[in-house]
């Protein structure tokens, strides 16, 4: 058995399981288009598996079902629906805004900033750059009310499909 | 096989007491779970007793479930350890499908489907699906389970990999392992696959 034989074995499995770059997959099937031994091998261990997967279903017996069924507290499931309270996913942790930019003190002084840009604007101490600066002053907080929409969305679906 | 969001529909039906959701649920999985269980204890008896009481626990501890997982990876994880348990405790020894006689000395018999008619091809076939069952059953409980949840219940490695809760790289290992140990036994006994 040559060097590479012996990959060709080492790395038959994840071959079978298309598990492999697509290169290395490659020189595995010219490979085994070469090599009488390798393909023998690759076809045996595709045939354990292909025979694996055959194993027959067994069926349980009839009369299984009865003492499971027979064993459910039904009565509290219905008791329990009445009260019981949704489960909705807590998100709060996955924060997509950097801490910094959601923090009170950020988005107070921008908001500080965004209003008096607007004054500068209406005054005209400020001119087309104005503009720039209020939208950058806004950003903050206009970013942390469109994540908060989204939750509340979120956290609706949730309800509705946890009822 | 299974399918995630019609279960997900059956366990909220559950949740609200219907009776009839709890059937269907239990319709969906019953061969399976049985089915896995008796592959892995070999014996009717203790097979039935064993899927009952995982049946009887998930649709008890159905409040529990979360439903960010698959309800079969759930039912398949708490199937799995009671097996292994069940294992662990009993010392089990291993038979295989052809053996007669259970550990009491009983008279038993496994049913497999009848695949129809018998021509020699499928008696052949037959014949070789009862040695690979042989070969499953000598395989260590970890190596036998990973091989079941894989093959026959052709559950994807990512979903045995929430069952087992192990790496996916442990899993992958542990299949290759498996099936290159049925391989060599498959050779040693000179067996038509």
């Amino acid at each position: 058995m040559n060097n590479t034989c012996k990959s060709f074995v080492e790395k038959l499995q994840q071959y079978v399981d298309t598990d492999l770059p697509k290169e290395e997959s490659m020189s595995m099937f010219l490979h085994a288009r070469d090599c009488i031994d390798c393909s023998a091998e690759l076809d045996h261990l595709e045939r354990i598996c292909s025979s694996l997967n055959d194993l027959a279903e067994i069926q349980a017996p009839e009369d299984f079902d009865q003492k499971i069924l027979s064993s459910i507290p039904y009565s509290s499931y219905k008791a329990m629906a009445g009260i019981r309270q949704p489960r909705v996913p807590v998100i709060l942790d996955e924060e997509v805004i950097p801490e910094i930019v959601r923090s009170p003190l950020t988005r107070g002084i921008c908001s500080s900033i965004a209003v008096l840009s607007i004054a500068g604007l209406f005054s005209g101490w400020l001119d087309s750059s104005g503009v720039l600066i209020l939208v950058a002053g806004a950003m903050p907080e206009s970013l942390v009310r469109i994540q908060c929409i989204f939750r509340k969305r979120f956290f609706q679906k949730a309800e509705r499909d946890a009822v | 096989m299974f399918d995630k969001h019609s279960d997900l529909k059956l366990i909220k039906r559950c949740k609200r007491g219907e009776e009839e959701a709890f059937a269907k649920l239990l319709a969906v999985y019953r061969n399976a779970i049985y089915g896995h269980c008796l592959r892995m204890v070999r014996n009717e008896d203790d097979a039935r007793d064993m899927s009952q009481e995982i049946f009887i626990k998930v649709f008890t501890m159905l409040d529990r479930f979360d439903v960010s997982y698959a309800f079969s990876s759930w039912i398949f994880r708490i199937a799995t350890n009671h097996c292994i348990d069940f294992l662990r405790r009993n010392r089990y020894r291993f038979m295989s499908l052809d053996s007669s006689v259970n550990r009491d000395g009983d008279e038993m018999k496994i049913d497999l489907p009848d695949k129809g008619p018998a021509p020699d091809a499928v008696l052949h076939r037959s014949e070789a699906m009862h040695h690979l069952e042989s070969i499953i059953d000598e395989l260590p409980p970890h190596y036998k389970t990973i091989i079941l949840l894989r093959h026959h219940q052709d559950l994807s490695y990512e979903e045995i990999a929430v069952i087992l809760n192990l790496p996916l790289g442990t899993v992958k290992a542990r299949i290759h392992r498996a099936r290159a140990m049925v391989q060599k036994i498959v050779k040693q006994r000179d067996l038509e696959i």
